[in-house]
């Protein structure tokens, strides 16, 4: 496998410790997660203990910086890190995603240095997990439409409102919350806050029932005139969207790594089987149709791959990057759902029962491309950008 | 209390070895390679015997051709302080002999209290060199060691469990001494993000092998073993028997 990866992004060489990294991290995937994956599924359990290892090992600080207790490692590195652990559970690797990108950076990133003192070390160490809360109920993709309320309170603020789909939620520790402050000015007025998971009026819907990532735990996060301090405001009154808006630009990355994860499993799986299986006397790779089938995926990874790298070099280097990182997760998350299911296209009848973990691969899928923004607002950013970019040559 | 840990770098276990287009190589496409695992063994026990006497240095020292160095980093993210790396692209086939000598006139320009190393080498089925260094260096050596029980560092003396034939051997060895390592219960540790990071500071020193002392022998041709099927015996009561072998004629023959 290594082998295949190194030939493929031979243009863009990584670096010994990234390789390391990747090696490292497709050990610890493959000798700790990849066996209790699909009873996970099944069961629905979500594993602390993966995280707990991934803690251990640093990568709960991957990229937040070393004077707090992070790894201090690049954007790439944590690309390879989702992808390699998305390639066994991608459960596990959204519950880091989330965890990394969309909750201990952005409050390294934006907080004041009472808020880094407070939560970045515990963050990065695993002692505190992180969620993100965006979406409502009512309201995902039109984000600006939120109807959780702060109303300010002197030193503190009280929240009230209904978060949906959380990631990490009831298991996390730290949520950040992005809630209007100032309607009035839609998404002017919002602002992001840190809620603590103890804090009083903070409680937690059912845990939703999922087609894939079944591992991981999705619920509401309710909160009922939760009082937070005035501390725990994440960047100044009012910029919320914005610090939501940027943490989905850079989490994209992540999502577009999960989807590159899952179509490697995927194509791994489908091409050691069709090497073995024989039909009408002949191994079924030896027919054309399935080699086109493999070979559509294999290049689309490469390019996937690409792309991913492209975003996450971009993001280092402190270039704009939102068209990139959204071309990245567009393409790899419906590469994810395509690959899943021309695997289990060639695995055939096995490959649609739960002996074999391409039907997992093709639930664990799907969601790639509905969350941190689905394919249709990713094409209208890209669109976006695109029109910008024509404007500014003219 | 110094430590050196000789390492080799070998295909991974899992790689499919062709030969190459000469008979006498193999091919090296494809190929990933890795800590020889019982050196990764010796290394995992080295930094055990450090974190306990708190003191000291492990050493990581290699002889081969340039890819090695992958193998030293990951060595050096596991925790070892710092290497020596006898280099060069003319090493991928010199024999146990030539890389004895190499590593000898290397480990008597240096300190040492104790060298471990792999039990054996999983590429060549070798287990050569540690001995013929024990020899030259005119130290005690003690094999296949499971545990290090003890580590006198003031008096100079490690106590070693050797498993033989079924039971257990409690050696006793005065330092400088070499010992090669077998699995015991320590698995090796994952290099963690600090230690990759760390690791790209740590020092590798290059050496340059003196070439004029030569391999004494010659792979002329290698050949792969013809390939067997291995026959599948189940075990049990005779219901839970008939189900395995339905279930592996289902699964694994696919014939049903
Ligand atoms: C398992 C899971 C985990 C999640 N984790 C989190 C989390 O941790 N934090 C968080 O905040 N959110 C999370 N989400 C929410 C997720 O980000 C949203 O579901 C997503 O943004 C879509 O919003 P929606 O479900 O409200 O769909 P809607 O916005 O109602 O969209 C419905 C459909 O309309 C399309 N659509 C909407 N607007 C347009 C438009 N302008 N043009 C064209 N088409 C449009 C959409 O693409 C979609 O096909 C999660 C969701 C799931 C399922």
């Amino acid at each position: 496998m290594a082998k295949v990866l190194e030939k493929q992004i031979q243009t863009f060489k990584l670096t010994e410790d990234e390789k390391l990294l990747r090696k490292t991290i497709r050990e610890v995937s493959e000798e700790n997660f990849k066996e209790k994956a699909r009873e996970i599924d099944k069961s629905h359990r979500f594993p602390r203990e993966n995280f707990d290892l991934l803690a251990s090992l640093g990568i709960t600080g991957l990229t937040l910086p070393e004077e707090y207790g992070g790894g201090g490692m690049n954007y790439i590195s944590y690309a390879i890190v989702i992808e390699e652990i998305a390639r066994v559970c991608a459960a596990t690797s959204v519950m880091l995603a989330v965890h990394l990108s969309l909750s201990s950076i952005p409050i390294y990133k934006f907080g004041s240095q009472f808020i880094r003192d407070k939560y970045v070390r515990k963050l990065a160490k695993g002692e505190l997990m992180g969620a993100f809360c965006l979406s409502e109920p009512g309201n995902g993709s039109d984000a600006a439409a939120m109807l959780t309320r702060a109303d300010d309170k002197g030193d503190h603020c009280i929240l009230n409102g209904t978060k949906a789909w959380i990631t990490n939620g009831s298991q996390a520790d730290l949520y950040l919350v992005i809630a209007q402050t100032n309607p009035e000015l839609k998404h002017k007025g919002v602002t992001a806050f840190i809620v603590e998971k103890n804090m009083s009026g903070v409680s937690f819907g059912k845990l939703e029932d999922k087609l894939g990532i079944r591992a991981s735990a999705t619920c509401q996060v309710i909160l009922d005139n939760v009082q937070v301090p005035k501390e725990n405001i994440l960047g100044n009154v009012g910029d919320g969207f914005k610090i939501a808006m940027m943490t989905l630009d850079s989490g994209r990355i992540g999502i577009a790594a999960q989807g590159l994860g899952i179509a490697q499993a995927s194509y791994d799986l489908a091409s050691s089987y069709a090497k073995t299986r024989e039909a009408f006397g002949k191994k079924i790779i030896t027919f054309q149709a399935l080699q086109f089938m493999l070979v559509e995926i294999a290049t689309e990874i490469e390019a996937g791959r690409l792309l991913t790298y492209q975003a996450a070099n971009m993001y280092d280097q402190g270039l704009k990057f939102t068209r990139q990182s959204a071309e990245a997760k567009l393409f790899c998350s419906e590469l994810a759902t395509k690959a899943s299911n021309k695997a289990i296209q060639i695995l055939g009848g096995y490959g649609y029962t739960t002996e074999y973990d391409a039907e997992r691969f093709y639930r664990d899928a799907k969601i790639t491309e509905i969350y941190e923004g689905t394919s249709e607002i990713h094409r209208i950013v890209i669109a976006q950008n695109i029109i910008k970019e024509l404007g500014d040559r003219t | 209390m110094n430590i050196v840990v000789i390492i080799r770098q070998t295909p991974d276990t899992e790689t499919k070895i062709k030969i190459g287009q000469e008979k006498n190589r193999i091919d090296g496409t494809g190929i990933t390679w890795i800590i020889n695992p019982y050196d990764e063994f010796a290394i995992e026990k080295a930094l055990k015997i450090k974190e306990t006497v708190n003191a000291g240095e492990v050493i990581l020292l290699a002889c081969g051709p340039g890819r090695t160095e992958e193998a030293i980093r990951q060595g050096l993210a596991m925790g070892a302080d710092r290497a020596v790396f006898i280099k060069d692209e003319n090493l991928e086939y010199a024999d146990s002999f030539m890389i004895s000598k190499l590593l000898v006139n290397e480990l008597k320009q240096m300190k040492f209290d104790l060298i471990l190393t792999g039990k054996k080498v999983i590429d060549l089925e070798s287990s050569q060199i540690p001995i013929f260094i024990a020899e030259e260096l005119r130290i005690p050596h003690v094999s296949f060691v499971m545990k290090i029980n003890e580590v006198d560092a003031g008096g100079k003396r490690v106590v070693c469990d050797r498993e033989a034939e079924g039971a257990h051997e409690i050696i006793e060895l005065q330092l400088p001494a070499l010992v090669t390592c077998d699995r015991g219960e320590d698995l090796p540790r994952y290099a963690s993000i600090t230690g990759i990071m760390k690791a790209k500071k740590k020092e590798i020193l290059i050496k340059n092998p003196d070439l004029s002392q030569e391999s004494r022998t010659e792979i002329i041709e290698m050949e792969l073993p013809p390939s067997r099927k291995e026959a599948k015996i189940f075990e049990g009561e005779i219901e839970e028997k008939v189900n395995a072998l339905v279930k592996a004629l289902r699964e694994e023959a696919k014939v049903i």
